[in-house]
């Protein structure tokens, strides 16, 4: 696990819906994580450069770029290749997941995020404790 | 008769040496940017069947600048068989291919594009009635409102209802706000959907 500045994990939430950048910012900032935002997989790779994060959260379709290229590259990048990756998506099928996974990503959540879904994956992908961890 | 002073022979790419083809034949060269030029020239100068022929070639087409071409190609021939050619290709496997598909439909005059996405959102695949939300909800339409509504109010699957709510929050239209609270209605336990009605509501306010 690595932590920034400000003390939480930074993730950097890759998605064209700003109501989906909104909702996983105010989620993960109170669960401790630091969130930046990207409209596209152009705009991810760019922000993931400049700042590696150690978490990214990626929509699949999105315009000039979608989810599956924009991991393909982070995949490639000898920086950014061992940066954990949830693909989010509205799409539920089995191939859809599959593919998915190809691309690079190690966790898959179907839209619409539920808080503690998204809460837990980010924490299990940058080696935070479960909630439920010491619970008896 | 006066000396005429022999002009230089130009220089011929591969891809001007297609144009004197029939572009319809040249967009199935086995140079990518024959097939581009070909594709490029149909969209300025489209003869019957472009659209057909345009969208036959995307099916198998593998090159990044070929498919662009292409779809800039029907986007800008903007018939109404241009548009129900494009449409086939939003729910392809390929990410990339729909999502460029969609702008493609996007970048269409609105009496075009609009009528061959409102069929998509009594289709049965949700993903393809998401895509129709964003693409209608892109439109200057003065019925633009109302169609996202009815997804609101009808639609049984709560991401396609996101999509409209989205939409909507993207271009601000208060005349709907009764629609999203039929939505918050309808799914009362999802806290993305409460989050979203409130973004929403907040944004049509806030104009």
């Amino acid at each position: 696990m690595s932590a920034n500045d400000t003390g939480g994990p930074r993730v950097l939430v890759v998605d064209d819906a700003v109501t989906v950048r909104a909702f996983s910012r105010r989620v993960l900032e109170g669960a401790g994580f630091v969130v930046d935002e990207a409209v596209n997989g152009i705009e991810g790779l760019e922000r993931a450069m400049a700042v590696p994060p150690d978490l990214v959260i990626v929509d699949v379709n999105m315009r000039k770029m979608d989810g599956y290229t924009m991991l393909r590259v982070l995949r490639r990048d000898p920086v950014l290749r061992d940066v954990p990756a949830i693909m989010i998506s509205t799409e539920a099928k089995d191939s859809d997941r599959e593919q998915a996974l190809l691309a690079g990503a190690n966790w898959y959540i179907v839209k619409p995020p539920r808080p503690e879904v998204l809460v837990e994956a980010a924490r299990l992908l940058t080696g935070q404790p479960l909630a439920t961890e010491g619970a008896p | 008769m006066g000396l005429v002073k022999k002009k230089a022979a130009p220089e011929v790419s591969p891809a001007d040496a297609g144009g004197a083809r029939d572009p319809l034949a040249a967009l199935e060269d086995a140079d990518a940017a024959v097939r581009r030029d070909a594709a490029h020239g149909l969209g300025h100068s489209p003869p019957p069947g472009a659209e057909a022929a345009l969208a036959h070639r995307l099916q198998a087409e593998g090159d990044a600048g070929v498919r662009e071409a292409i779809l800039t190609a029907l986007a800008r021939i903007a018939t109404p068989a241009a548009a129900a050619a494009i449409v086939p290709f939003l729910d392809r496997e390929d990410a990339a291919l729909r999502n460029a598909a969609l702008e493609s439909l996007q970048q269409m005059p609105v009496e075009v594009a609009a009528p061959a996405l409102l069929p998509l959102l009594d289709h049965a695949d949700t993903d393809l009635r998401i895509f129709a939300v964003q693409g209608l909800g892109s439109l200057v339409h003065p019925d633009r409102a109302e169609w996202l509504a009815r997804v609101m109010e009808h639609d049984c699957d709560v991401n396609v209802g996101l999509a409209a709510v989205e939409a909507l929050a993207e271009a601000g239209s208060p005349e709907a706000l009764s629609s999203l609270e039929t939505l918050a209605r309808r799914f009362p336990d999802d806290a993305f959907v409460a989050f979203a009605v409130d973004a929403a509501r907040s944004s049509f306010r806030g104009r």
